[in-house]
């Protein structure tokens, strides 16, 4: 049961809350025995806390956040738990299509279940690697129902989503799907067994003949248009989320360390020192830590600055760039920060912090697992091609988005001349 | 008091055990033991397990006798190859090559015993595949050398040992462990068979690497110990240590990481040829076509090959120390290619065993391929004592001039003052 969860009146209020909410939900993280358990508890903390609603424009009786502060909260709660920020990173990208569905009860409902604190979770990915489509596809029966059959993984978020927000193929080009987590034939499986990032539950999700709201249906020409085209900053939403995932999970392991050593290490006896956290080796190691760990956060906040501005001014073609490569930067930087200071700690930390009770290779564990995502070579690639060749910086998948689009503009139009 | 074992232990046949005819089979045998553990190894459910299975091919191998001599059933293997054998069973498994690593710096002592019923029961033991332990460290004191374990003499004089070690390395699985204890004389150190009472190994290294290395506790409850068990019997002062008391100990470790990196990097090729998907944006066919995943493998292969190579250098200067006699003017020279070889082995499988997944992708972190075990390993083994203070010694001799020193130096300069 969800407790009724928290309005938040200010954008201030919203991160006093995810600070509770972090300092709670890290208590939970630090204890081994629950790294393989499905994160109920934290889940609710995370709702109840009201961080979850922030993200809903004023128009619609929200907050109307700014990116700044989303993206904030995401790193505060990703400090305590990275699975659990990326729970929370998940949805603030799915509800935002709810904003510019029709003005209907269908979309006032999931209004209100933003507001009680329901989350949002994704079915995107396949099997067999990201934009290459494959099983999981929308048709219409001989009664005229539309039905959604197949299997995604890597479904961030959806064991415990009240809303899975998925993507199909069709005959008529690919179609975006929200379905509830209690539609008859939809099974969300509890099989997501990495070595990290167990917390946000990103495993797979059944479709078996599910039925589908004539709503989602494919947009043909009886629905009019083409279907939508992502714009290029599409993914910088989820981009600049992953970027504060990693920079929260940098912060906690930071913190871990230097408490580590603070309060549980004895001196290594070649320092001929009593306290650990004396030695200067280990003092000017924490500081190349913590300049790693306020790169990243710097990154992250101009990037977010940078979306604010942006969205005020969408035609701004320079900003736009400048957004895409402030985020890459940031993804850069966070990824280098959490990987090094959540491996490179243990070199400091010694033998004993090993020790399964401590539960410090968590960390590494939820880093190394979240920041495959997608590979920031390829965010690196970008901003090097910008400035040696002045090329354009994309997200990732664009070509191969183009190409899709072509298919489904090509496919459409056979439709047309046919039905002609 | 008797100086000769009064127990049956010393009465036992040995075993069976190949006897190589050089050392170039010897190796041989390491790359077919390190085959046949890296199969059992690679199962991510033997990971919480005790390698008993592995601990019985590494017996059967024979590759844990070569530094024994052809008379005891050893070839008297160099440096070279006892190193070059670490590194390959390290290559499958970390921490089983842990497990020869602690047998061989062990056996050193035993090798420089008098030749006395015990050392020849052991050798006879090591000579059948059985492997010796050890437990030395504690916790709970100041530092990792404060010893509160302690022995006392009984009314018939014999040595009787209470305490708890822990990190100790191999006893688990071990036929002999190496211990020591604090007495109103002075340190005592004792070898005990497995088997003896008042000895408990406890299964309890619950570390998120190194696993197999069975570095759990070792218990001493009212152990009572033979005198022809204790090596250095209670009165005098504890032998002066070497500068180069930890070097073997110290090649040995950086073999186990070089040899963990080579482990990821071959795991992180196969996993890249047959299961990763190539990437959205790389306009090629196959993931180990995309140039930029080509360039990062050049990367892993030049640290690889740096680690490697300062290993291989450093077991040769090794060599040509010991043929020498070890003399003092080159302790310097040794202890800087041992410590520079630990850095670059440290480096080279702490940057592959991570990074690797940033090119393998999302699948990879599945359990089921059980490929952070490297990382988790090379982590867990690398904190046995810190790098930094490697670093500390290599750049106090090239900006000051200061002879290096090993960790054993405090020791050394406790010893000094007392």
């Amino acid at each position: 049961m969800i407790t009724k969860p928290t309005r938040l009146a200010s954008e201030a209020e919203a991160i006093a809350a995810a600070h509770a909410a972090a300092a709670k939900i890290a208590l939970l993280a630090r204890d081994a025995s629950l790294n393989d358990r499905v994160p109920h508890e934290a889940a609710e903390i995370l709702s109840a806390s009201g961080v979850t609603s922030i993200y809903v424009p004023r128009e619609f009786g929200g907050l109307g956040a700014s990116i700044e502060t989303v993206v904030e909260t995401v790193r505060i709660i990703s400090t305590a738990d990275g699975g659990v920020g990326q729970i929370l990173q998940i949805h603030n990208v799915m509800i935002r299509g709810v904003f510019s569905r029709p003005d209907d009860a269908f979309r006032a409902r999931l209004v209100a279940d933003i507001f009680a604190g329901k989350r949002f979770g994704n079915a995107l990915a396949e099997g067999k690697g990201k934009g290459k489509g494959g099983g999981t596809r929308l048709t219409l029966d001989e009664q005229g129902i539309w039905r959604l059959n197949g299997r995604k993984t890597f479904a961030t978020g959806c064991y415990l989503a009240e809303w899975i927000s998925i993507s199909a193929t069709s005959d008529h080009g690919p179609v975006g799907v929200l379905l509830h987590r209690d539609a008859p034939g939809l099974t969300l499986e509890d099989d997501w067994h990495a070595f990290g990032q167990q917390h946000s539950v990103s495993g797979s999700v059944h479709f078996d003949n599910v039925e589908v709201d004539p709503r989602f249906a494919p947009k043909t020409q009886t629905a009019g248009g083409a279907p939508d085209f992502m714009p290029r900053t599409g993914l910088t939403w989820p981009q600049i989320l992953h970027a504060a995932i990693d920079t929260g999970i940098a912060r906690g392991a930071l913190e871990a360390a230097t408490a580590y050593i603070r309060d549980n290490m004895r001196a290594w006896p070649e320092s001929g020192l009593a306290r650990a956290a004396d030695e200067q080796h280990t003092i000017k190691r924490i500081g190349e830590y913590a300049v790693a760990v306020r790169a990243a956060e710097s990154a992250l906040r101009y990037a977010a600055r940078t979306f604010d501005r942006f969205k005020a001014d969408p035609g701004n073609r320079a900003l736009e760039d400048e957004l895409i490569l402030a985020t890459a930067t940031a993804r850069a930087q966070s990824d280098e920060a959490s990987i090094f200071i959540g491996s490179d700690l243990f070199a400091l930390t010694g033998a004993n912090s090993t020790l399964d009770r401590w539960n410090l290779q968590r960390f590494w564990a939820d880093a190394r697992v979240h920041t495959t995502h997608d590979p920031i070579r390829w965010r690196i690639y970008h901003i090097g091609n910008y400035y040696l060749n002045g090329v354009p910086p994309d997200e990732y998948g664009r070509a191969a988005r183009l190409r899709q689009q072509e298919i489904a503009i090509a496919t459409n139009a056979a439709t047309k001349e046919n039905a002609l | 008091m008797s100086t000769e074992p009064a127990t049956d232990l010393l009465d036992r046949e040995p075993l069976f055990a190949p006897r190589f005819a050089d050392e170039a089979a010897a190796i041989a045998a390491a790359h077919e033991a390190a085959a046949l553990i890296a199969a059992i190894s690679a199962d991510p459910a033997e990971r919480s397990r005790i390698p008993h299975e592995q601990s019985a091919i590494l017996e059967r191998s024979g590759v844990t006798t070569v530094a024994l001599s052809p008379e005891e059933g050893g070839i008297g293997a160099s440096v070279a190859t006892i190193v070059e054998i670490t590194r390959i069973i390290s290559a499958a498994d970390g921490g089983v090559g842990q497990l020869v690593q602690i047998h061989n710096m062990m056996l050193r002592g035993i090798l420089r015993r008098p030749d006395d019923a015990l050392r020849r029961r052991v050798i006879a033991d090591i000579a059948a595949g059985k492997r010796l332990g050890h437990a030395a460290a504690e916790v709970g004191g100041k530092h990792k050398f404060d010893i509160r374990t302690s022995a006392a003499r009984n009314a018939q004089g014999q040595w009787v040992v209470n305490g708890a070690k822990f990190y100790a390395t191999g006893s688990y699985l071990a036929e002999w462990i190496p211990s020591g204890a604090k007495t109103e004389d002075g340190q005592i150190g004792f070898l005990v068979h497995r088997d003896t009472p008042g000895l408990i190994l406890d299964d309890d290294w619950h570390s998120f690497g190194q696993r197999h290395s069975v570095s759990g506790g070792v218990r001493f409850e009212n152990l009572v110990l033979e005198d022809w068990q204790v090596s250095l019997p209670g009165a005098g002062a504890p032998q002066k240590p070497e500068r180069t008391g930890l070097t073997w100990a110290q090649i040995n470790h950086a073999a186990i990481d070089a040899g963990i990196a080579r482990g990821a990097f071959e795991a992180a090729i196969h996993y890249l040829g047959n299961n990763s998907n190539v990437w959205i944006d790389a306009e090629v066919e196959r993931a180990v076509q995309e140039p930029l995943i080509i360039k990062r493998i050049g990367d892993y292969a030049v640290a690889l090959r740096v680690a490697e190579s300062l290993l291989r250098d450093a077991a040769e200067l090794y060599d040509a120390y010991n043929a020498k006699g070890r003399p003092s003017d080159l302790d310097d020279e040794l202890i800087l290619a041992v410590a520079a070889a630990r850095v670059k082995t440290d480096e080279a499988a702490l940057l592959i065993s991570s990074d690797m997944f940033s090119l393998l992708g999302a699948s990879s972190s599945y359990r089921k391929f059980n490929l952070d075990r490297f990382w988790a390993d090379v982590r867990v083994h690398t904190t046995h004592d810190p790098i930094r203070w490697r670093l500390h010694h290599v750049g106090d001799y090239y900006l000051n001039g200061t002879p290096p020193h090993e960790y054993s130096a405090a020791a050394i300069r406790r010893h000094a003052e007392a």
